[in-house]
């Protein structure tokens, strides 16, 4: 008997206990339902497995890298960093290993449980859609691993001593319920965008959509009449394309963040020979940041690439493991929910207005550079403007404010999707509830609709942590805040689908504004000759009565 | 085998649902490829057979030795069955 349970253990340690495991077995059940070769199950196994422990990789050199940033800006904007309490010349206690420790904790302990809780999660997602009316099924994949990463992080800081199987429980069912109702309630504007009605939009950058198309709608409403151009008639220099590379866009961002907070350190640590600045100039020299003897703004060059890299590091890696898992998620759900609509990436909606999305990122990258300032010298916290989010998601949200509001409705909405990453990221990673568990390593990755699904799951997770310590007043209360900004989101939901929202606020479709569009013809060289077909002018005007 | 990439910016959910689509199409077409996807900025130094991406990304691989077949919407089915069968037949 007693060999019998060893046996057992030794399974539940070796095989179930370690991510790559885990792993192997649901992207084998996923080629198993797809009835691959067994050639392309055996990759299939071998890449998503080795796609995880590249994340790893990438996820330390984020980590340092946006370390010093931190650093060096946490003196600038006039604090010290725990890196230079100590005294100059002497042995810092580098926050870098704890920071790696903690990410390498996250990601190796808990990281496991990401790919069930993404199958948990679509298996809800598919029943609430073979079962209701609300018919997305949610196809982002690198969306679904990093939504779930990161609240997973956020239970673990609300509650540390938390089981495994109520994160894997409760976090499912929180997923599977966003990624059905999130594509659903951004449904009417993402029909208003693409002019068709069999697609979703299910990308995070949702709620910024979802206000840049209200505000948009507003700014038309007040303007009796007069109408902004739609950015699609906005002649944009055709320059501006490579913004699209994001590698690029992050890379010359950091950069340039990275040359400037490292002259000014070195500016500082001229003029006062003592100070915070001087002590992290010899910190970095001695190699804190992984290069010895090397000049500070030299290091924060290099560093600044080694972030990026880490980054591309990352994709890559997540690349590997979401290519085996959503084939296999997209195979079931066209046989069980044959009607289901696919809930996609954001681009789908950037085809639709190319224009609108670099008005967007334009709008979001100056206010995002704006907050960094404000928030910096106002309370001493250290935005970190992830340029994927920003692009991405003010992108996404400036087709959506485009749509309504033309290109003043693309800049704000890109700016309100900014303000929301900014706020976001300063409530999630300092003020006091941060995610002390995940730390620098996923700053980059959280975005807007991460941030709204975090409260909830941390007041879950606290609710647990005073329940269990005895604390039931607080338990009491906190459960009451948190039924009323459920509430409150329940009647956001219900806002899109009913007549007496649109009513209160006097929205109406705004009347579109004749759009010239760009036909390509296609080829299969490079190259391409454009002709300009103008297209009928669509005025739609939707009745305000229409039965729900 | 010829090897096909799918291309989009990060070479993350857009490309992902590309090289689904065009998987899909190859099947219904009959014709055999291997098909991967990856972003703009690593496929420069790859050289599949056919690159699919659309004209935005296609300025940027002017020079490159792949031949490109451009495809607007990823998401349309019929639009890519139509620029695959130019290359196969």
């Amino acid at each position: 008997m007693n060999v019998f349970l060893d046996i057992l253990s030794w399974i539940s340690n070796n095989i179930f206990g370690q991510a790559v495991f885990l792993i192997a077995i649901i992207v084998l059940l996923g080629h198993l339902v797809q009835r691959s070769s067994f050639s392309k199950t055996f990759t299939g196994i071998i890449k998503s497995t080795m796609g995880f422990l590249i994340i790893s990789a990438g996820a330390g050199l984020i980590s340092s890298a946006s370390a010093m940033f931190g650093d060096m800006y946490t003196i600038i904007f006039g604090m010290t960093p725990d890196s230079v309490q100590a005294v100059y010349g002497a042995a810092y206690s580098s926050p870098i290993g704890a920071i790696l420790a903690a990410a390498d904790a996250l990601i190796d302990v808990w990281g496991k449980w990401v790919p069930v809780i993404m199958t948990c999660g679509f298996l809800i997602n598919l029943t609430i859609a073979g079962t209701t009316r609300i018919k997305y099924i949610y196809l982002t994949g690198h969306l679904m691993y990093w939504t779930s990463f990161v609240t997973l992080g956020v239970a673990l800081t609300a509650f540390p001593q938390v089981e495994a199987w109520m994160i894997v429980v409760i976090i499912s069912v929180a997923m599977g319920l966003y990624w059905t109702l999130q594509p659903a309630i951004m449904g009417k504007m993402t029909k208003d965008v693409m002019g068709v009605d069999n697609l979703g939009f299910g990308h995070t950058s949702s709620s910024g959509g979802f206000l840049g198309y209200w505000f948009g709608a507003m700014l038309t409403k007040t303007s009796k009449g007069k109408t902004f151009k739609d950015a699609e008639q906005i002649n944009l220099p055709k320059s501006l394309s490579w913004l699209r590379d994001n590698t690029a866009v992050t890379a010359i961002v950091m950069i340039f963040l990275m040359l400037l907070g490292s002259i000014i350190i070195a500016i500082m640590a001229l003029v006062n020979k003592t100070g915070d600045a001087s002590i992290l100039v010899q910190n970095a020299f001695e190699g804190m940041y992984g290069f010895e003897n090397v000049n500070i703004i030299v290091a924060s060059l290099i560093v600044a690439i080694q972030f990026t890299a880490g980054i591309a590091i990352v994709l890559y890696g997540v690349k590997l493991f979401i290519g085996e898992i959503i084939p296999a998620f997209k195979g079931i759900s066209t046989k069980v929910v044959p009607n289901a609509k696919a809930a996609l990436d954001c681009p789908i909606i950037f085809t639709k207005a190319p224009n609108a999305v670099i008005l967007g990122f334009l709008g979001g990258f100056v206010t995002a550079m704006l907050w960094m300032v404000v928030l910096g010298f106002g309370i001493g916290y250290v935005f970190l403007p992830s340029m994927i989010v920003i692009f991405f998601n003010c992108g996404a949200a400036g087709v959506f404010g485009n749509k309504s509001g033309g290109w003043v409705g693309a800049l704000v909405a890109g700016a309100i999707t900014s303000t929301i990453v900014a706020l976001g990221q300063w409530v999630m990673f300092a003020s006091g509830w941060g995610l002390g568990t995940i730390n620098e390593s996923m700053k980059w990755a959280a975005d807007n609709d991460m941030f709204v699904i975090m409260l909830p799951i941390y007041f879950i997770f606290m609710l647990f942590k005073l329940a269990i310590g005895g604390n039931i007043m607080a338990a009491i209360g906190l459960g009451v805040i948190g039924a009323i900004g459920l509430l409150f989101m329940i009647s956001l939901y219900l806002s899109t689908y009913s007549n007496k929202f649109n009513k209160i606020f006097k929205i109406s479709q705004p009347i579109k504004v004749e759009r010239v569009k760009k036909i390509k013809v296609k080829q299969t060289l490079g190259a391409n000759q454009g002709e300009k077909v103008k297209i009928d002018n669509q005025i739609t005007t939707e009745s305000e009565n229409k039965q729900e | 085998m010829k090897k096909i990439l799918a291309v989009c910016g990060v070479g993350q959910g857009t490309s992902l649902l590309l090289k689904m689509n065009i998987e899909e199409e190859l099947k219904k077409l009959g014709f055999e490829a291997d098909v991967d996807n990856t972003s703009i900025s690593m496929v420069v130094s790859e050289t599949p057979d056919y690159i699919v991406t659309n004209s935005e990304f296609a300025k940027q691989l002017v020079n490159h030795p792949s031949q490109i077949i451009i495809v607007e919407n990823y998401f349309d089915n019929n639009e890519i069955a139509v620029a695959l069968e130019k290359i196969f037949k």
